[in-house]
């Protein structure tokens, strides 16, 4: 179904929409919560707040919003408003690589899935090495694909600032990831 | 050729780029001219310059290059820098092992990090999110449509119900003060009594029974009323006879005033037809 037909039913009060529409975006939402708290438990407390305030928020959206920087937006602000609620700058938690969260892929092979999981466990690793602007950038540009004009406009800065902010956090972010692992994109 | 001529040319005979005609023409010049042939000399000993000179020179002048080249990486990598740009970043990185491999990194970088885009929540996340936010009635009518044949169909379903089943028999019929506290006592003794005597006891009972609470009321009942209704009845016929002859009565008076006024009439038609014919009767 597409995804504004889905929108539509939902603001509707279609609860079979609502139902699809979670289980859609429930990997998207978990991703960016865990990105900003660093903890399972945190992160799935706060991706259910995420949704909460997304089905209180979908008549709100104005028309001709895009859904995904709407929620990333929602998402942020919310992952941001828990951790000032926290009162503690979350250090970047190093991740074991055997703990790293279950990336949603399409059936992956036991092989792959452990090559997989290594690889992912050293990239949260770098990423959680990263500043926090760096990191943020990281999230919306790199891993959730948002144009750099959503991001301008989610942050609420030039899209010039955005464009170089996103090139210093990749360059950053190769530089970690290559003091961790220098075989890394040999 | 002067001398001016072929220090125009130098640069061209050192890299080859003269032709064959040019080529013969400086090399005469540079047989009869010493000055010329002093510039040529340290040329004409085909030496590769140190591997290091590069990096050696830019640090005792700009300084690397890296660094710019670093600041325009992620640009070159999205074809985004102009022509030139382009050419000395592509040149830097042929010539420069970390820059290139940190281009490499970057590019895998790209491809990867997408892949972090989703994450696998617990299973009951769903279910969570659907509990905070659906109307209690429709979470009640899922649970009850979904929830109820999963919880039912749970092994430890069958030992939870008897636990159940088994306190609430305990609490009914074991505890003291409960109303049917002595129907297991009861049973007790029915099931070691005769078969028989279990059958016609209550059946002479119920007889008993029956006799008391039903049919000799019902009678008593019956009884008073049937004299209640032959009661009735005689008044309702003395009533009607009583009535019947109040008819009677004023039907008879009636007929009596009807015909005395019928005769009174009949009279004074007839004397008015007397009158008529006879013109001499006194009026009154």
């Amino acid at each position: 179904m597409e995804l504004e037909t889905l929108l539509a039913r939902c603001r509707r009060g279609d609860d079979l929409a609502w139902e699809a529409l979670v289980r859609q975006y429930q990997g998207r939402v978990y991703a960016v919560a865990y990105h900003f708290m660093r903890d399972r438990e945190e992160a799935r407390d706060v991706a259910q707040e995420i949704f909460i305030k997304i089905y209180r928020g979908l008549g709100s959206m104005r028309e001709g919003d895009r859904f995904l920087p709407w929620m990333l937006r929602l998402a942020r602000n919310c992952c941001v408003d828990r951790l000032r609620r926290l009162k503690v700058r979350t250090p970047p938690a190093e991740v074991p690589v055997d703990e790293a969260p279950q990336i949603v892929t399409a059936e992956p092979s036991p092989e792959d899935s452990s090559l997989a999981g290594a690889r992912h466990g050293l990239l949260y690793r770098a990423i959680g090495k990263l500043g926090d602007k760096n990191r943020e950038m990281i999230l919306l540009r790199e891993i959730q694909e948002l144009k750099l004009q959503e991001i301008a406009e989610l942050l609420g800065l030039p899209l010039g600032t955005v464009k170089s902010r996103s090139h210093r956090a990749r360059l950053e972010l190769a530089k970690v990831v290559r003091v961790l692992d220098p075989s890394y994109g040999a | 050729m002067d001398c001016r001529e072929l220090e125009d040319r130098l640069e061209a005979l050192l890299d080859g780029e003269l032709d064959e005609g040019e080529r013969r023409r400086c090399a005469r010049h540079l047989e009869v001219c010493s000055g010329c042939r002093e510039l040529v000399e340290p040329f004409e000993v085909a030496a590769a310059p140190p591997g290091d000179l590069v990096g050696a020179v830019l640090a005792r002048t700009s300084g690397a290059a890296c660094g710019r080249a670093q600041s325009l990486l992620c640009a070159w990598l999205d074809k985004e820098l102009l022509g030139t740009d382009q050419e000395l970043m592509a040149a830097h990185l042929d010539s420069c092992a970390e820059c290139r491999a940190l281009a490499a990194v970057v590019r895998r970088l790209a491809a990867e990090l997408p892949q972090l885009a989703e994450l696998r929540p617990d299973p009951g996340f769903v279910a969570a999110v659907l509990a905070a936010t659906l109307p209690p009635s429709v979470r009640l009518r899922r649970w009850w449509t979904a929830g109820w044949p999963r919880w039912v169909r749970r092994p430890r379903f069958a030992s939870e119900a008897a636990f159940i089943g088994t306190m609430a028999l305990a609490l009914i019929f074991a505890t003291p003060g409960s109303p049917l506290e002595a129907v297991p006592t009861k049973a007790l003794e029915l099931a070691r009594t005769d078969p028989r005597a279990r059958i016609e006891t209550p059946v002479a009972a119920l007889e008993e029974r029956f006799t008391t609470q039903v049919k000799e009321p019902l009678s008593a009942r019956y009884a008073h009323g049937e004299a209640e209704i032959r009661a009735w009845a005689k008044a309702a016929e003395a009533r009607g006879r009583v009535v019947a002859d109040e008819v009677g009565s004023w039907i008879g008076t009636s007929r009596g005033r009807l015909a005395s006024l019928l005769g009174s009439t009949d009279e004074k038609d007839s004397g008015h037809k007397e009158d008529a014919s006879n013109p001499n009767q006194e009026k009154p």
